[in-house]
């Protein structure tokens, strides 16, 4: 089960006006028209919603399960440090709780 | 050489969002400029500016309404318009010799300024991952080229406020020149964040607010002018070959004949009569035009006490005691100072005057100034004027002088 996955569709709806339908776990970026800057701030927009810190490595993603994947190894990879774990930050809560820093101005 | 027609226009500016609207404010005198309603307004010595009525969201993608500055939006829009405008300019075209030709001063400055107050003020390192993209001033001459798939160069081009019009004037060029058969050329400002307001007015260069009537708060030529107000917004021309855009049968609003280039080579700031002038010489030059031939003149105008004092020395210089004779008007006292766009507004605005035989008002003259005693049509416009040809000039900060020799058609 992947936790992420439904704040990916709630960010690619806001973001992009795709119809929910369209996307599925399978789903390819690609061909949802999400290129390369698209994965960049989709991932950008997850860090704060899910209270990460992305790598600086690059990192291959081609559809909707395979960010959902990555993201969540992120999210567990963070719960497992005690100190910084914040409840607020928990997935569950990442759709209440997402911002549009970049729609400010 | 080959002649160059403007067969489309496209502008959004404080007068209006189209070139009917927004000449006929200029032509009745309705000033633009008002109290900019900003939560910075209180940190301002006068908070003026005259805004765009530009909702980037009906016009523009959820994407593109993320990924282009304020400055590249206007210009995208305005661009979209010249090209509808123009009637087929761009069927049975080889893209690679049509070119984008964009002046702005600032380019993504309000995005920057909102960058930077994330990190400084906000002390938060999430800066908006587009900020790049958005600062970059390119970015709206490569927007126009990807929408509508031009292939030529795109260039940008930076030299505050005389920006917009050494695009037109390049465009022109390579147009008449025989390199570019399409060229949509022009400039797009957005100016109005606070850090930009603030640097202007840092330099002394803004107005002061007139208490009782703000709108009137820009005042060139008058003797008790005080400086020039930010204004935004974007215009963008088409330019072609007028053998080619007359073999369609396109409806034209007039023809660029020539453009003038000097640096004054003298001054960061202060404006040089001597290279006011041998901009406008050059103009008439590239033109192939006496200065006998000069109708009308379409001003810098800011406002500033240095530049309109020096703009009339130089008018002066180059036409002698026939420069009393020509009218000269300064719209930036209704539309403020749009730096990098200035230049393509002013030059819409002079086309749009000629085809309807108008010299469009010098606004809020009050006080007659005798270092400015020239005809600047105070305070009204003078319908039944025609006009053949009409110089618009720019002259900006830095000291590279730009006139346009723009002339009718029938």
């Amino acid at each position: 089960m992947t936790s992420s996955l439904e704040t990916i569709r709630t960010l690619l709806v806001r973001d992009h006006d795709l119809p929910p339908e369209r996307l599925g776990e399978d789903a390819s970026l690609e061909t949802l028209g999400i290129d390369s800057l698209g994965i960049m701030e989709l991932l950008w927009n997850l860090e704060e919603d899910l209270g990460i810190t992305l790598p600086t490595d690059r990192v291959e993603l081609h559809t909707l399960g395979e960010v959902a994947t990555y993201v969540d190894g992120l999210v567990a990879e963070r719960r497992d440090e005690p100190t910084e774990s914040t409840p607020e930050n928990a997935p569950e809560n990442a759709a209440a709780s997402a911002s549009t820093p970049h729609e400010r101005g | 050489m080959r002649r160059v027609a403007v067969s489309g226009i496209g502008a959004l500016c404080p007068l209006g969002n189209d070139v009917g609207t927004l000449f006929e404010n200029a032509r009745g005198g309705r000033s633009a400029v008002h109290r900019l309603d900003i939560p910075f307004a209180d940190r301002l010595a006068a908070a003026l500016g005259a805004t765009t009525d530009f909702d980037p969201s009906a016009h523009l993608d959820k994407l593109e309404s993320r990924m282009l500055d304020r400055y590249a939006q206007l210009a995208r829009v305005a661009a979209d318009r010249a090209v509808a405008d123009a009637s087929g300019a761009l069927g049975a075209l080889d893209p690679e010799r049509a070119g984008v030709f964009l002046g702005t001063g600032m380019g993504g400055t309000l995005s920057m300024d909102e960058g930077y107050r994330t990190l400084y003020e906000e002390a938060s390192d999430r800066i908006n991952p587009f900020t790049v993209l958005l600062g970059m001033h390119n970015a709206a001459a490569a927007w126009i080229g990807m929408a509508h798939a031009l292939r030529g160069p795109a260039l940008t081009y930076s030299s505050a406020c005389s920006s917009a019009a050494v695009a037109i004037g390049e465009a022109w060029a390579r147009v008449a020149r025989g390199e570019l058969d399409v060229a949509l050329a022009g400039g797009s400002e957005a100016p109005l964040s606070p850090g930009s307001l603030k640097a202007w007015e840092a330099l002394r260069t803004l107005a002061t607010l007139d208490p009782d009537d703000p709108a009137a708060s820009c005042r060139p030529f008058s003797r008790d002018r005080s400086g020039m107000v930010l204004g935004e917004g974007a215009a963008m021309l088409v330019l072609e070959p007028l053998e080619r855009a007359r073999a369609r049968g396109a409806p034209l609003h007039g023809e660029l004949l020539g453009c003038g280039l000097t640096n004054d080579a003298t001054h960061i700031t202060r404006p040089s009569v001597a290279g006011q002038a041998a901009a406008l010489m050059a103009a008439l030059e590239a033109a192939g035009l006496s200065p006998d031939r000069v109708d009308a003149i379409n001003a810098h105008g800011t406002g500033t006490p240095a530049n309109d004092a020096t703009e009339t020395a130089a008018v002066r210089a180059v036409f002698g005691e026939r420069a009393e004779r020509i009218p000269i008007s300064a719209t930036k006292a209704l539309h403020g100072h749009l730096l990098g766009a200035a230049g393509a507004l002013e030059c819409v605005l002079a086309l749009a005057a000629m085809r309807h035989a108008v010299a469009l008002p010098t606004m809020h003259l009050r006080e007659p100034d005798p270092d400015c005693d020239l005809d600047y049509v105070p305070n009204a416009a003078r319908e039944g004027v025609t006009a053949r040809v009409t110089l618009s000039s720019s002259f900006a900060f830095g000291g590279t002088n730009a006139v346009l020799a723009l002339g009718a058609l029938d």
